[in-house]
């Protein structure tokens, strides 16, 4: 009784702490309702975030308030043609007494305070950047100097530069899958934003924009400790796995369940769908929504909220679609939801049963 | 002696008639006149079996009323007419009285030719406790005509074609009937449509008529509870285009406005649907499925644009 109590509290905290780092990063950036919920959500799923944007519209800053309102550090690396793993590992200079040093990288030198790793422009890199930094993103440790550090409470958030394809490396689908969510940065359509963007000159300086934000109002030492018991509080019914099954396939096989894509023959477009890991991480991002929303259970909304973001990246098109990817796996995901029935009929009669 | 007796008798008898009869005689002209006599139609062709009706108005001055002991009598047959019938009726007028008559005779007389008959005169009396007057009423002359001709021998060459009644103008009733019955044929139609739960016409088989239709047919139990959501939901969908959730419920409205009125109502069937399908809470089915029945009923009266 006393634990269930102690957990409801925990969870009320939590979240009024939560809805804050989202108030206070809206006060500098502006337009960005929704990727900073989904920002939000990641964090508390305790998954990485692949953003997606052009240049400019904000990402940088969007992140360093983020960072500030966690707590820990915050590091970061561009992404070049010439950046080598060891560049993430370590880095050597001369010291003042003209001898050679070496110093550790921006991923070893925060050691377990680090909180948020920005990988800006993530597919200029090389592969053997890539699978680095996708093994630390996986594994949470790296061995280096001949000892283990560990980063526990490290999410990555990566920039994919998409204008440009020369010098680039383009992420693979394997890789991709790594990451939890790919959000899109869009440029704020609404004209009074756009002006204020422009003439508001609070904005046009990142670093005092930033200091406005509340610093440590997460603790992220506790963060995984907490999503732990998020993930075990909100409860999942029988129709609603069912459902999250029907999604499933639906993304492996759209015909089956009567979805159609203009100009495009939906049989020929899906080489592989989402990954069972990709599945995983829908249902833990989707529990924090629920959690955020101040429920107990999960409901389609739950889902339907981090679906785009957490499948479309993961979708695996034929080879002469995947020029179009952006555009197919938009529309690919917004029929599914549309299409995909809940509570279907089939799904009803197995929950009577149970 | 006895002569002188009854000369005595006689005369007093004179003296009292006399005493009696002349102030009658000269209340009469006074206070009772014949204002009105209405005699039948027709005074010819008259037949055996015929009633012939007269009316009487006498106007009396307010003191004197009618000797009902002295009227005609019902059934007294007089040259082969019977009176079969007579109403009196009064009405009062300042100080006078006016009394209606109608006698109604029947003719029961017999002739072979036709022959001149009546109607018989008639006397009426009133009295206003010490003095009474008289009315007398002439007889009226009809011809009588005889149901056949005198002295034939083959009935058939007497018969007459029967005489055509005038017939009644019906084209006016004809269009109120037709009238009436188009009326209530769209009425019932109307009727039907509003509350058919079958497929009688076309339009009445919405998403809504069909989810309301088959929630009817569920049993009333807790398995039957998820059965009726996902009725609802089909048909929800089924308008929509698409699955529809409790986020889009403003853009269906937007695209349907004809279920506008029910907005409270739907959006409580959605936080029903969340809670039975994917929260832990429990529900009464019994009272779920009852609602879910009224709604879809409402539901598909909005469908039916009768609501």
């Amino acid at each position: 009784m006393m634990n269930i109590a102690t957990t409801d509290v925990q969870l009320t905290d939590w979240r009024s702490h939560a809805l804050k780092l989202e108030r206070e990063v809206k006060k500098v950036i502006v337009g960005q309702d929704k990727a900073i919920r989904l920002m939000n959500v990641a964090i508390f799923a305790r998954g990485h975030v692949l953003l997606e944007g052009g240049v400019g519209v904000g990402k940088t800053t969007l992140l360093q308030s983020i960072a500030r309102c966690i707590g820990g550090a915050y590091e970061r690396i561009e992404g070049t043609v010439d950046l080598m793993p060891n560049d993430l590992i370590y880095h050597t200079y001369l010291g003042e007494d003209g001898r050679p040093k070496i110093d550790e990288g921006p991923l070893l030198r925060a050691g377990e305070n680090l909180s948020v790793f920005f990988f800006n422009e993530i597919n200029r890199a090389r592969p053997q950047v890539h699978a680095l930094m996708l093994r630390v993103m996986a594994e949470r440790h790296i061995s280096a100097f001949k000892k283990e550090y560990r980063l526990p409470h490290m999410v990555v958030f990566a920039d994919r530069n998409q204008v440009e394809k020369n010098e680039t490396f383009e992420i693979p689908s394997a890789a991709r899958d790594r990451f939890m969510m790919e959000i899109p940065i869009e440029i704020p359509t609404d004209r009074e934003l756009r002006k204020a963007l422009m003439f508001d000159v609070k904005y046009q300086n990142a670093e005092s924009l930033t200091k406005q934000v509340e610093s440590n109002v997460l603790q992220f030492d506790q963060l995984n400790g907490f999503s732990d018991l998020l993930q075990t509080h909100i409860k999942s019914s029988n129709a609603l796995e069912e459902y999250a099954l029907d999604l499933w396939e639906s993304t492996q096989n759209p015909a089956k369940f009567g979805i159609k894509l203009d100009s495009v023959d939906v049989n020929r477009v899906i080489h592989t769908g989402a990954s069972p890991r990709g599945m995983g991480m829908l249902l833990k991002a989707a529990r924090v929504n629920a959690w955020l929303m101040n429920r107990e259970s999960l409901y389609p909304e739950d889902i339907h909220a981090v679906f785009h973001e957490l499948i479309a990246h993961r979708l695996v098109f034929n080879s002469m679609y995947e020029n179009r990817r952006t555009l197919l796996a938009r529309e690919l995901t917004t029929q599914i939801l549309s299409s995909v029935a809940v509570p279907s009929r089939a799904n009803s009669e197995k929950a009577k049963v149970i | 002696m006895k002569n002188l007796i009854i000369k005595t008798i006689a005369l007093a008898s004179l003296i009292s008639g006399l005493g009696i009869f002349i102030p009658s005689t000269m209340a009469q002209a006074a206070d009772a006149r014949v204002i009105n006599v209405i005699n039948p139609d027709f005074s010819s062709g008259i037949q055996i079996g015929d009633v012939l009706n007269r009316t009487i108005a006498i106007e009396v001055s307010a003191p004197y009323t009618i000797a009902k002991t002295a009227l005609p009598i019902k059934g007294e047959v007089r040259d082969g007419i019977e009176l079969s019938g007579i109403n009196v009726n009064l009405t009062e007028k300042s100080n006078k009285k006016i009394v209606t008559i109608a006698l109604h005779y029947q003719v029961f007389a017999s002739a072979a030719k036709p022959v001149v008959m009546q109607l018989p005169a008639e006397t009426f009396t009133f009295s206003d406790g010490a003095k009474n007057l008289s009315i007398k009423v002439p007889v009226w002359h009809f011809w009588f005509s005889p149901l056949v001709a005198e002295g034939i021998s083959n009935a058939k060459e007497n018969l007459q074609p029967q005489f055509t009644p005038t017939l009644i103008d019906i084209n006016a009733h004809h269009a109120r009937f037709w009238l009436s019955l188009a009326l209530l044929t769209a009425g019932l139609l109307g009727l039907i449509y509003i509350n058919a739960n079958q497929r009688w016409l076309p339009f009445m088989n919405g998403a809504f008529a069909q989810a309301h239709r088959s929630i009817k047919r569920l049993p009333s139990n807790e398995a039957s509870e998820k059965y009726a959501l996902v009725y609802m939901h089909q048909a929800f969908n089924s308008i929509y285009g698409a699955n529809l959730f409790a986020r889009e419920i403003e853009q269906f409205l937007a695209k349907n406005p004809k279920f506008n009125i029910l907005r409270s109502e739907i959006f409580h069937f959605f936080e029903q649907s969340n809670t039975s399908f994917f929260a832990s809470q429990s529900q009464h089915s019994v009272y779920v499925i009852s609602g879910l029945l009224a709604l879809s009923k409402r539901l598909r009266d909005c469908e039916r644009g009768v609501k």
